[in-house]
């Protein structure tokens, strides 16, 4: 009996998210071609830049002192090394078996194989952003929804107010701002980078200022999306039959206005993930925190074709991930999309 | 609400317990307030390639520098390259009497030398080590390089008396920096290596490139990509040209961003920065009191290089209108500040060979005053316009009024506007987006339209104007006069290698490392690289037709010398004895330094 019952809830279990898997393994199906045509574009492009990334490697100085012969031959070693020896098409394929087999090519900048140290980079990336993301994402989320339903207060005004500052503030002078009250002037924070060399402070005190500028250049943007939001949604009428029901004001807000108001939140936050990564240049630049953004600045200054093709293909895919998690977000939370959807 | 007060204050407990690391050791203390043990000096992000023959970041370099010192001869204070600490002696002879120089060069090492790891440091390991670079094929196909080959031949290894003898191939003035600064390797280390990893020792060295082994005055005890260097004293170090070994116990070289790093030497956060040279960076620390500082020229500088085989600038008269036209007081002012100077040829201010006797190095000495300076002040030291307007043109008259060859391309008309072809006298001037500013506020549309020389400037990226500059780029785009860019010199300077014809390749076949492309006098560069090293006649032959050269260049101008930086060092005045010079870079001078 007992083992029916485990049976039966198994079989439940698996009854709801086998269509969530199965329509998400379609969508990767159909990711695939998107990401070869979107593979092709970036390849072509940085092949294209103008210069010889060979000629551009070498230092002129290094081959000042050798002979002609010496200085060809030096340059088409670099040249076979680097397999800048082929044609184009059969570069792209080669790069494709890179990419498969988690290789990547190799950057001309740093002189080393770009899989030896592409995944510290996304890790530290994705630590930073991650932390920043869901934090702003809890912070944003009540003050929307108390802004929503205090509608035209003094709260919503002061929050409407704040939020208009914070995007007004560009992320690099909030994070100089940050740096120089926490850590210049406080003195309770580090300038930069990721861990005490001398071993003293703990790790986590190095997230907080890159965090606070990730979460505080995002929080304004998403607290006036959630707020409007949730405004569409209390409007409707089946809130008002809710509250005519009697129905306790948190229930609701939260279980049947806030549900139907993730709709647009979940589009922000699909799209809020690359252009977290993209847009975190400056303040890994700033804290000096070797992430994807860093890299990308140092591969476009020195024409590194290698990295600047895994890096944006880097970016492609995470797009396209990230719009097949609004998608499967969208019909875990309306099930008339689930019905459309999700067979 | 409790809860929230609770919870609040469980967060800033966290905080503030984590924050507070810097009460138990701040930069460059230790233990509450007995002597500091740890030097944090600050640096711009390195690669991590921590041994010769591969990248090329100088904040690499450093690292090298600490780790090794020197090769079979090091460097001094002053510039000068001598017998390192693990050498006893060096004997030169000749290998045909009738030769002008000692070509075969002998080193004995001392016996009983280690690297910082315990290995032997013997004659072994410096064959060892140019076969390793001299090597080319194994070299290569890792992407490393090396030019020994150029000046060594055959190598004989005395392993019994513990020497090593190198038959030159070339005996030229500079062969001391070219081919004996080579740090020497540890051979034990990388060969057990590369033996068990079933892998060449070059390929062996690449894949270990953050992790080497050296007998300088520091070895490397933990290296974060990106992050840090943690460095510690090495016990088996000789010491440097002086006998002084590290006081320091620890060094720390940290990446810290540009934006920043004033403020964080400025707090304590990090002991020491060096290369300041943005005037509002070097007013702080030098308006701090906690702070000391040490200041040079730089050992190179900033300029335009024309080219001399294209176009109008192919006329010196052309190229030193240009200069007269742009008031350089005025760029330096624009994108330096106040910490600058220029110089009017391709010299710096720590060439020994600028100086008489009794004149101070980093000073205007007779030499340097006797030269043409493209800019023309009135009595106050002001660039005064009228006077430089009226040298541009009589070069421009003259050149105008000749007519045999290339000089007939050059005319006036009779508005007195100046012509090249039969168009008005048009240059283009390549720039990197950094220079955009003051070039363009400093050569005016009104200067421009009064001295006669129009300029087109084109911002673009570095890599591309490379191309342009090296003369990579192909013949059809070739479109620029002009090209700003920067030199640093090496310690002993040979202008062959940037100046010789044999290095001008065809425009668009390749790199030419003659940039400018101007040919000069040949001979006199001949002269200057063959000067025997060894004797005092050798070393004043250099001298005198160094400056020989000089003083053609700048007669010719083929390049604009813009601005050499004022550079400065700055560090917590809690350390002493920590004297750098443009020669004389941090790791070296550290080792002399100690905390008060």
């Amino acid at each position: 009996m007992e083992k029916e019952k485990q049976q039966g809830k198994i079989r439940t279990l698996f009854d709801n998210v086998f269509p969530y898997l199965k329509y998400i393994g379609n969508r990767l199906f159909h990711l695939l071609p998107v990401v070869i045509i979107i593979s092709i574009v970036i390849f072509t492009l940085i092949q294209l830049m103008p210069g010889d990334p060979i000629l551009a490697m070498i230092n002129p100085e290094t081959t000042a002192n050798m002979t002609e012969e010496q200085r060809v031959a030096y340059i088409e070693t670099m040249r076979k090394v680097l397999g800048y020896d082929k044609p184009v098409i059969v570069r792209y394929f080669l790069w494709w078996k890179d990419v498969l087999t988690a290789n990547f090519g190799y950057s001309v900048a740093l002189n080393k194989p770009i899989n030896e140290f592409i995944g510290s980079y996304i890790m530290n990336s994705f630590k930073v952003n991650i932390v920043g993301f869901v934090l702003a994402f809890l912070i944003a989320i009540p003050i929307g929804i108390k802004s929503a339903v205090k509608k035209n207060t003094r709260y919503d005004k002061v929050v409407t107010v704040m939020s208009m500052v914070g995007i007004s503030l560009p992320s690099f002078f909030m994070a100089l701002l940050l740096v120089l009250l926490f850590s210049a002037v406080l003195r309770i924070l580090p300038f930069s980078g990721m861990v005490d060399p001398r071993g003293v402070r703990p790790e986590y005190v190095y997230y907080i200022l890159p965090v606070s500028v990730i979460v505080l250049s995002s929080l304004a943007g998403l607290i006036r999306y959630i707020r409007n939001a949730m405004i569409e949604v209390l409007k409707a009428d089946y809130i008002r039959t809710s509250r005519a029901k009697g129905l306790a004001e948190k229930v609701v807000i939260y279980r049947h206005a806030f549900k139907n108001a993730l709709i647009p939140v979940i589009t922000i936050i699909g799209f809020w993930i690359p252009a977290l990564f993209g847009g975190s240049i400056i303040v890994e630049k700033i804290f000096a925190w070797p992430g994807m953004g860093l890299l990308m600045n140092q591969a476009y200054q020195f024409k590194d074709r290698g990295v600047l093709s895994t890096v944006l293909l880097f970016f492609a895919v995470l797009t396209l991930f990230a719009n097949l998690f609004i998608d499967v977000g969208y019909a875990l939370v309306d099930p008339r999309i689930k019905a459309r959807r999700i067979k | 609400m409790k809860k929230k007060l609770l919870i609040l204050g469980v967060l800033a407990t966290l905080l503030f317990t984590g924050c507070g690391g810097s009460d138990k050791e701040t930069a460059g203390t230790t233990e509450g307030k007995s002597k500091p043990t740890t030097f944090v000096m600050g640096s711009s992000n390195f690669n991590g390639d921590f041994y010769d023959g591969w990248t090329n970041s100088s904040y690499d370099a450093n690292v090298r520098r600490l780790v090794w010192g020197g090769g079979l001869l090091s460097p001094t204070d002053k510039g000068e390259l001598v017998l390192a600490s693990f050498v006893e002696s060096r004997t030169l002879t000749k290998s045909d009497p009738s030769m002008k120089s000692e070509d075969i060069w002998t080193f004995k090492i001392k016996d009983g030398m280690k690297f910082s790891n315990g290995d032997p440091l013997t004659a072994k390991d410096v064959k060892f080590t140019y076969d390793f670079y001299m090597d080319k094929e194994a070299l290569g196909n890792t992407g490393g390089t090396s030019s020994l080959d150029q000046y060594i031949g055959k190598i004989d290894l005395d392993e019994e008396n513990n020497t090593i003898t190198f038959h030159l191939k070339q005996l030229i003035y500079t062969v001391d920096a070219s081919a004996f600064s080579t740090f020497i390797l540890d051979s034990t280390y990388i060969s057990v290596g590369a033996e068990k990893d079933g892998i060449t020792p070059q390929q062996w060295v690449k894949a270990n490139m953050s992790a080497p082994i050296g007998y300088g005055p520091y070895k490397i005890d933990e290296y974060v990509e990106s992050q840090y260097v943690k460095l510690s004293i090495n016990e088996n170090y000789q010491g440097n040209f002086e006998g002084e070994k590290p006081n320091i116990d620890r060094l720390i070289v940290q990446n810290v961003p540009e934006e920043t790093k004033v403020t964080q030497l400025v707090t304590g956060e990090i002991d020491g920065i060096t290369g300041l040279i943005k005037e509002e960076n070097i007013d702080a620390a030098k308006g701090d009191q906690a702070i000391a500082t040490n200041d040079y020229f730089r050992h190179g500088g900033g300029q335009i290089t024309f080219h001399s085989d294209f176009g109008p600038v192919q006329l010196p008269e052309v190229r030193k209108a240009f200069a007269y036209e742009f008031d350089r007081i005025k760029f330096r002012e624009i994108f330096l500040g106040k910490y600058g100077i220029a110089s009017n040829a391709p010299y710096s201010r720590n060439m020994w060979m600028m100086y008489e006797d009794g004149e101070q190095l980093g000073t205007e000495g007779k030499f340097e005053k006797s030269l043409t300076s493209y800019d023309i002040l009135d009595a106050d030291g002001n660039w005064d316009e009228g006077a430089n307007l009226k040298e541009a043109h009589k070069l421009l008259d003259e050149a105008a009024a000749k007519t045999d060859g290339l000089y007939a391309k050059l005319t006036k008309d009779a508005d007195g506007t100046y012509l090249w072809e039969g168009k008005e006298l048009t240059l283009n001037l390549a720039i990197t987006a950094a220079w955009t500013d003051a070039v363009n506020l400093t050569l005016t549309k009104g200067v421009q339209e009064e001295f006669g020389i129009k300029i087109n400037v084109d911002s673009m990226d570095w890599s591309i104007m490379a191309n342009n500059l090296y003369g990579n780029a192909a013949l059809s785009e070739r479109k620029y006069h002009m090209f700003t860019g920067g030199t640093s010199y090496s310690i002993k300077y040979d202008p062959y290698a940037n100046w010789s014809s044999t290095k001008i390749l065809p425009y668009g076949k390749g790199s030419s490392t003659n940039s400018a492309r101007y040919i000069g006098d040949e001979k006199l560069l001949d002269e200057i690289r063959f000067s025997n090293p060894s004797t005092e006649e050798g070393t004043a032959s250099y001298k005198a037709n160094w400056r020989k050269w000089i003083v053609e260049v700048n007669e010719d101008l083929p390049l604009l010398p813009l601005y050499s930086n004022n550079y400065y060092d700055a560090y917590t005045n809690r350390v002493e004895n920590f004297e750098t010079n443009a020669l004389w870079q941090w790791p070296y001078a550290i080792v002399k330094a100690r905390f008060k």
